[in-house]
């Protein structure tokens, strides 16, 4: 059972390319993806033009972030990479 | 170590096979711009600036337009020529009438880097941190400014810049003189904390551009715009006390040039509240219903702006008992109706020199009618302002930037105490012009000149003079001097002495007020564990030529209203560190002394209920996703003198004393609720009210305050946004 728990919580990181432009569109990200299901952590990074989001694994999936995204104008994203 | 060595390899490797194109983006006084976007035109390929404005991108085949971008500047496309560098100078947005857009909110108040005057920009952000229902009260968590309170009936809240009060304090709405003359005594609250954008608090002497009233320093609102506010924000607040307040704003863009938005705000707390059972109410029962409709217009070239604003409050304090239908009780009503309408209009020739003409126009009619007791006291105030600022480079040379211009502010004033009648006409047209200079990424001046001419005090002359020194990147000294006036509106900035049982006096015509200021700040920028620990010290001197004294010293059954006869000054000192201790708790830890002194009589004596020392410590955590927000406050408040005490009624000094704040902030997509305290401690001064049981008797004084009325305040609030696209 404890097993089974620790493995519904288990986090992903995973790193979105995001074509952010300025501080606005970071904040925009920050407004819409921090309330998006299952999202535990957010880094935009302004320079790279990333978005690195850290998610529960049983709670929410990459197709349904890029959704998120895609609310605010950011369609079809490209993976810049996955952490477990 | 092989990894470095590796990445340096790679690195170099990397620089052979791609030409890279590399500069440096600056602001309009050559300072570097951090943080700025640049990209090449079409494509998604960029890099935003380092700490010291430098890029470095990677040249491209299919585009060779760079295109640089920050907030608040307007955005450029430059093409660069191959292996060179190139600077970029971002010019501030469309926006000529120095209005500054703040956009980020993760950091709520800043001192900025860049401009010439030591300034404190709080944003929302920091605005939220805090009920901040008006600006009155949107200090809490600011080092520089104090909230003193004047009397302990009527409620008026009273701002201190470097010790001097608050009328000291040049008061800006949008860059216009805003709430002078009757209005400075409740002005603050006039302004509700959901119509703000930013505040912008500057210390010393400022630019002459804006008239030669600053002398502590100048406090400017931004109002929020119809072009990047909310589309409809809702703020309802409640406190313990059972006040209530509800804000409304909305935005509306009718097309690509027009915009308009409405502010409305209803405050009332119409309940009569005694906690310390001294007979009289702890806090005025106010109630306000202030609204701004505003239009801004931008066509190419050509942008202006148009409002018009309304307040209308009643302010009920006094006795219980006069409110329980017991006429001969001590009552105070003060009842106000204000009008104003204002305009920009603004002619850009070139965005990148500034080159520009620019109109402030703005007019009002304030009505105030109270009573204080027996004491009547009715006057009105009709004021115009008009100021026109020419504004461009010299040779096409971006390092010297000139402004000259005119401006004519009139007021008439009719205020009438008991039987008799104050009527004063002041007509002041003037000139100035002012100079700019940023030879080089580490030193700017700004030296400005204005002649005004007063009907009532003649021609007198305003230099003012501010520099700036970066040393490095890490320090970053200011100095600055410069002569401010003003003529002291004694009736109305001293009508809460009106709630004492004192004889008004006044013993020879006002002269007008003259005073120098000087200061010195330098900052410091030291980068600890990859963050920046920002400190800032500052020291202030001013020293008044002339001043119109209230003295409530030389005969406690009087205040006397005569011309400074001796001298007159403040010191003020102040140190300041900030930082971020782990990602999303920042601390700020702040200490003032003041020393200001005034001859008295004809003795040179402590300014009395002037607090000596200031510390305020700030704690601010947010979690990661920003989804709660924790803030607390304390604020030491140091001892100070009473003045002279009547038959031993009062003590003669007052001490030190702690206020802590705190707030809980819980943010939803769309909501926020928040619920805070003040005066967590619930510290309270014992007796308020000098011989309160007795209003009408000779010892009667509800303006011997210098401390906290009523106790702890629980309050709670919601907010309520639909962003703009």
């Amino acid at each position: 059972m404890a097993a089974k728990e620790k493995k519904a919580q288990e986090k992903v990181k995973v790193t979105f390319e995001v074509p952010l432009d300025c501080m606005s569109c970071v904040e925009k990200v920050n407004k819409q993806m921090a309330f998006e299901k299952g999202v535990k952590d957010l880094k935009c990074d302004l320079a790279n033009k990333t978005v690195t989001v850290t998610y529960r694994k049983d709670q929410t999936d990459i197709e349904k972030l890029r959704e998120g995204f895609a609310k605010i104008g950011y369609k079809n994203l490209k993976i810049h990479e996955t952490t477990m | 170590m092989n990894k470095y060595i590796v990445t340096a390899i790679f690195a170099i490797a990397w620089n052979i096979v791609h030409s890279q194109v590399t500069g440096v983006v600056k602001d309009q006084n050559k300072l570097p711009l951090v943080g700025a976007t640049v990209y090449w035109e079409g494509t998604s390929q960029g890099c935003v600036t380092d700490s010291k404005g430098e890029f470095s991108i990677e040249s491209t085949g299919s585009g060779n337009v760079l295109i640089i971008s920050f907030i608040g500047f307007e955005t450029q496309k430059v093409s660069p020529p191959k292996n060179h560098k190139v600077q970029v100078i971002l010019q501030p947005d469309s926006e000529v009438l120095a209005d500054i857009n703040v956009v980020s909110r993760d950091k709520g108040a800043h001192e900025s880097r860049i401009s010439i005057i030591q300034t404190t920009k709080l944003t929302g952000a920091e605005l939220c941190k805090a009920a901040c229902c008006n600006l009155a009260e949107s200090f809490t968590t600011n080092a520089s400014v104090d909230m003193s309170y004047s009397d302990a009936a009527t409620g008026a809240k009273q701002i201190r810049l470097l010790g001097l009060s608050g009328t000291y304090v040049q008061m800006m709405a949008e860059n216009m003189p805003a709430f002078r003359g009757l209005a400075s005594v409740y002005g603050l609250e006039y302004i509700p904390g959901a119509w703000m954008e930013s505040i912008q608090v500057s210390k010393g002497s400022s630019s002459v551009i804006n008239g030669y009233e600053a002398i502590a320093g100048q406090i400017n609102v931004e109002y929020k715009k119809p072009e990047n506010s909310e589309k409809f924000f809702v703020n309802g607040f409640y406190n313990s006390e059972l006040r209530h307040e509800l804000n409304i704003n909305s935005s509306l863009r009718l097309n690509e040039k027009l915009s308009t938005m409405i502010l409305a705000h209803f405050k009332d707390g119409d309940k009569a509240v005694d906690n310390n059972d001294d007979g009289f109410l702890d806090m005025p029962m106010i109630k306000q219903y202030n609204f701004i409709n505003r239009w801004n217009y931008a066509n190419g070239k050509y942008q202006s702006k148009y409002g018009v604003k309304v307040i209308d409050e009643s302010r009920r304090s006094g006795q219980i008992a006069f409110y329980n239908d017991d006429a001969s009780a001590y009552g105070i009503n003060v009842e106000t109706r204000r009008y104003e309408i204002f305009s920009k209009q603004a002619l850009v020739f070139n965005n990148h020199t500034g080159h520009s003409i620019a109109l402030q126009a703005s007019g009002s009619n304030h009505e105030q009618n109270s009573f204080y007791g027996n004491r009547i006291y009715e006057a009105t105030q009709k004021n115009a302002y008009l100021n026109l600022i020419y504004q461009n480079i010299i040779n096409d040379n971006p390092s010297h930037e000139y402004s000259i211009g005119t401006s004519f502010m009139f007021d008439e004033y009719d205020e009438r105490l008991n039987s008799e009648n104050f009527i004063r006409t002041e007509k002041v047209p003037g000139i100035f012009g002012q100079y700019t200079y940023n030879g080089n990424d580490r030193f700017t001046f700004l030296v400005g000149l204005r002649g005004d001419f007063h009907n009532e005090y003649g021609f007198f002359l305003t230099p003012r003079l501010h520099s700036k020194y970066n040393v490095n990147d890490h320090i970053h000294l200011r100095a600055s001097v410069g002569m401010g006036y003003r003529s002291a509106n004694v009736l109305a900035e001293n009508s809460y002495l009106f709630a004492s049982s004192r004889q008004v006096e006044i013993t020879e015509k006002p002269e007008q007020e003259k005073a120098l200021n000087s200061g010195l700040n330098a900052t410091f920028f030291l980068p600890v564990f990859d963050k920046d620990l920002t400190i800032s010290t500052d020291y202030y001197y001013t020293k008044f030529y002339q001043q119109v004294m209230a003295d409530v010293d030389s005969d406690p059954r009087k205040v006397s209203f005569y011309n400074l006869d001796g001298i007159s000054y403040s010191h003020s000192f102040q140190a300041q560190a900030n930082y971020e201790i782990v990602r999303g708790l920042s601390l700020t830890a702040a200490y003032r002394i003041t020393d200001v002194k005034m001859t008295i009589g004809d003795e040179l004596r402590e300014k009395p209920l002037t607090n000596r020392f200031k510390g305020l410590i700030t704690a601010s955590y947010q979690t990661p996703l920003k989804k709660w927000q924790i803030d607390f406050t304390s604020q030491f408040n140091g001892g100070g003198r009473m003045p002279t005490p009547k038959r031993d009624l009062w003590e003669e000094e007052y001490s030190s004393y702690t206020i802590f704040n705190a707030q809980i902030t819980k943010y939803f997509r769309k909501w926020n609720v928040y619920i805070g305290s003040e005066n967590l401690g619930n510290f309270k001064m014992d007796t308020p009210i000098i011989d309160a049981v007795n209003p009408g008797g000779d010892n009667f004084d509800a303006s011997m305050t210098w401390g906290p009325v009523h106790g702890r305040m629980i309050y709670g609030g919601f907010r309520f946004a639909i962003d703009r696209e």
